[in-house]
């Protein structure tokens, strides 16, 4: 099997791209318009992780029950939870249990 | 928390919830390595050195298919094309390290760890410490990592799918962008690309989602605001 090629390529790639600008690159050589933006780029992808959360699950494969409507409402309500408390444990518990509520309702 | 020994713990404190995520989809992951017939070293060698979850369920789900080996390392590192966006805006932060201690710091450039410094950082914090927080967030999360994936290859994900246990994951996004969202620039980045994800969808390659957030991005850097370095 093949395996390993494809193993150590995308071990060794993602590797350069975790050192690219903290070891390999002076990020002094990063435009400082792209420094700029930068702050902006964890927000823009988990916007789009979330997205795509509710557009099919990011783990092929480990989706359980629970339509996409009852994944919204858990979310909203997470949403909610972690505006009002900034509480990582506190989101987590009220995603879940809305979660269970609204597939054990539909 | 302005000692590096202080900071270690803070940054571990923080991590802890988010641990319960990390114990899914490892399991998640490790069970599906098992699943496609990698061997226990292969496994570990994915947990170990990629140490990414989204990007190695795409690689064992394009390898399932039979994907050529470029296409599947190029979608791999796609996905993770965000690392180096992370190492960017960590990289101003780690001032007063070695290039050994720099490259070694970088191999626990993820998520979560990423996160939760960023959040962090909103509180100014000594160079020395803010390398400590990152590494008391990164290092739990590694180990946990570790276990959870060689769990999920020895016993399999038995974890009841009726539980929905996956959607913990998407949780922990919430929990730390939503407390972000009251400034503009993140706000506008973050429903941009929220927005836009269903268009992207579609594209080849995966590149949906750095497709959706760099128009994120793109557009909160066109309409300005204040960004937090």
């Amino acid at each position: 099997m093949s395996l390993w090629p494809v193993i150590l390529g995308v071990a060794v790639g993602s590797f350069l791209l975790r050192a690219s600008f903290l070891s390999l690159v002076d990020p002094a050589r990063v435009p400082a318009r792209v420094r700029r933006v930068l702050p902006f780029a964890p927000a823009a992808v988990l916007g789009a992780l979330l997205a795509s959360s509710l557009h099919g699950p990011v783990a092929e494969g480990a989706a359980g029950p629970g339509g996409g409507l009852a994944r919204l409402g858990a979310l909203v309500l997470a949403g909610l939870a972690a505006w009002w408390t900034e509480s990582v444990l506190v989101t987590l518990l009220a995603g879940m249990a809305m979660l269970w509520t609204l597939t054990a309702l539909t | 928390m302005s000692t590096p020994r202080t900071a270690f713990r803070a940054g571990a404190r923080a991590i802890l919830p988010f641990l319960v995520g990390v114990v899914v989809f490892g399991s998640v992951a490790g069970s599906s390595a098992r699943d496609l017939g990698l061997s226990a070293l292969q496994s570990a060698t994915l947990a170990g050195l990629l140490f990414a979850g989204a990007a190695e369920l795409v690689t064992l789900d394009l390898l399932a298919r039979g994907a050529p080996l470029l296409v599947v390392v190029a979608t791999a590192l796609i996905v993770n094309a965000r690392l180096a966006l992370y190492a960017a805006a960590l990289s101003p932060h780690m001032t007063g390290l070695s290039g050994g201690q720099r490259l070694g710091l970088a191999a626990f450039v993820t998520d979560q760890p990423f996160v939760l410094t960023w959040r962090g950082f909103a509180t100014p914090l000594p160079s020395a410490a803010r390398a400590a927080y990152f590494l008391g967030a990164a290092l739990p999360m590694w180990i946990t990592w570790q276990a959870a994936h060689l769990a999920g290859f020895a016993y399999g994900a038995r974890l009841p799918a009726q539980l929905s246990l996956d959607f913990a994951l998407p949780l922990t996004f919430v929990a730390v962008l939503v407390p972000r969202l009251r400034e503009r620039g993140p706000r506008t980045a973050a429903l941009v690309a929220a927005g836009l994800y269903p268009v992207c969808a579609g594209l080849p390659l995966q590149l949906g989602l750095c497709a959706a957030a760099g128009a994120g991005v793109l557009v909160s850097a066109l309409r300005g605001g204040e960004p937090r370095a």
